[in-house]
């Protein structure tokens, strides 16, 4: 089959992608074979020179600021439209200082109550998140940044409750996030020598039961109109941490399948072990 | 020699951000929003990169691409990451027009337009600089595909689609842009 060096070329360089050996391929065409390896082994060079294509790069962090400023401007421009008399002050330079100093606040706040109080809805809500992220990325310490998993995991969790507790019902998203945060944990904890290891892995286990009796404890406080939103945060949340055993531990997942805590039966469980890790 | 391509080269675009967390990026969520530029940010700041002479530009337009996306994704549809790519050609453009650059005029490094010798120039490592250098020897379609297809790793479905065009140009514009690279650099092709 004829072929032009373009095509040679281009069959090459998806050869050299899976591994294959495009130079005993190119023996075949003589005719081209010279011009065409010459730019693979260019090409070749330039992928070396240029590195990863992901490899962490300067200003990501920024670029999360700017997203959570821009964020929490439309928000407010949104909450503008509800309540006109606001409007005159953002775009004040004392709401820039002011803005700056949430930021901040946020990037230092270790209380989950303090952040528990930005929820969904609220137009600093983006800011928090993105500025986490951000926090999250200025944190080279492998313990610090499991450490800071939880923290977010527990953040996400004040957060369902407080939505609850204004009758906003249960947040989906916020369920998820806060799983995934506490996934993202537990993917953490292979980082870290044995001992830290398995004491972080048992309070990851120990967070299923903890908030299902928080949950619980809500049931009695919360008006009756408002019990079943806290009965399907409660079912939402077993359904999470179940799917995401079944993920980190494969269906045959020792025991019952519930942290120490409380089990979905209510009972008291056993130590980290009746999980798989 | 080996081949030294990396291991997601060619890979779909959506594998990178799951459709969920696109769809929860179009309607705002802050989680999702981030996500997205946490994973496509290297991307973005590579290739402006390439595409500027100051590093720290670099940065802002990257910021400037997500900054940007806020306003346009709910109603996005496709292919995410091409999308991006295509907001990152306008932010530049309007960066070249506020500096009164064209970027398809911008000169030769004085080191390969002095006519180096060649032989000295192959022997020579290629570096960053000196790849930078040799891609403003290109033209902007030459030095838009180098980018995208080698040094991003992108495969030449998604160049076509990130460009607009067929993968055949595509492949015919690598082609020629390697040509003209080898050149550039100093190489006798």
């Amino acid at each position: 089959m004829k072929r032009t060096p373009e095509d040679l070329l281009d069959i090459c360089l998806e050869m050299a992608r899976r591994g294959e050996d495009w130079r005993v391929f190119l023996l075949t065409y003589p005719s081209h074979s010279a011009v065409v390896e010459s730019l693979m082994a260019l090409a070749l060079d330039v992928e070396k020179t240029a590195g990863p294509p992901d490899a962490p790069a300067p200003g990501a962090s920024a670029a999360l600021l700017r997203m959570g400023e821009e964020l929490a401007r439309r928000e407010r421009k949104r909450e503008e439209t509800a309540h006109r008399g606001w409007g005159r002050m953002w775009g004040s330079a004392w709401a820039k200082a002011a803005f700056a100093g949430i930021v901040m606040l946020l990037l230092g706040a270790s209380s989950v109550e303090l952040s528990a109080r930005t929820v969904p809805g609220n137009f600093l809500y983006p800011v928090k998140i993105l500025t986490e992220r951000v926090r999250f990325a200025l944190t080279a310490d492998p313990e610090e940044r499991v450490e800071l998993r939880l923290t977010f995991s527990e953040r996400r969790f004040a957060e369902v409750v407080k939505t609850l507790q204004e009758g906003h019902g249960a947040d989906r998203q916020l369920v998820s996030a806060m799983l995934d945060e506490a996934k993202a944990a537990l993917t953490g904890t292979a980082k870290l020598p044995e001992s830290r290891s398995t004491a972080y892995k048992a309070r990851i286990a120990s967070l299923e039961g903890i908030q299902r009796d928080r949950l619980r404890s809500m049931e009695g406080t919360v008006p009756a109109d408002r019990r079943k939103d806290v009965v399907e945060a409660i079912r939402m949340c077993d359904d999470g941490w179940a799917r995401m055993r079944e993920t980190m531990c494969g269906p045959q997942t020792r025991g019952s399948g519930h942290g120490p805590g409380r089990g979905m039966d209510g009972r008291r469980m056993g130590p980290r072990n009746d999980w798989c890790w | 020699m080996m081949s030294v391509f990396h291991g997601d080269k060619g890979r779909c675009v959506d594998e990178k951000i799951p459709p969920p967390v696109v769809e929860a990026g179009r309607n705002g969520d802050a989680g999702a929003l981030a996500t997205i530029c946490e994973n496509l940010y290297p991307r973005i700041y590579r290739y402006l990169s390439y595409k500027v002479d100051d590093l720290r530009d670099a940065e802002d337009l990257a910021g400037e691409v997500f900054v940007r996306m806020l306003e346009a994704i709910p109603g996005q549809t496709g292919n995410l990451e091409a999308w991006l790519f295509r907001i990152a050609g306008n932010v530049l453009t309007d960066h070249y027009r506020r500096r009164a650059v064209r970027s398809d005029t911008v000169g030769l490094p004085e080191e390969i337009a002095g006519g180096e010798d060649p032989a000295v120039a192959t022997e020579r490592k290629l570096t960053g600089e000196r790849l930078k250098q040799g891609l403003r020897g290109l033209t902007e379609e030459q030095r838009e595909v180098v980018i995208l297809r080698f040094i991003l790793g992108y495969g030449h479905g998604e160049v076509a689609e990130i460009m607009g065009r067929s993968a055949g140009a595509i492949r015919a514009l690598q082609f020629r842009a390697l040509s003209a690279l080898k050149v550039a650099l100093g190489e006798r092709t």
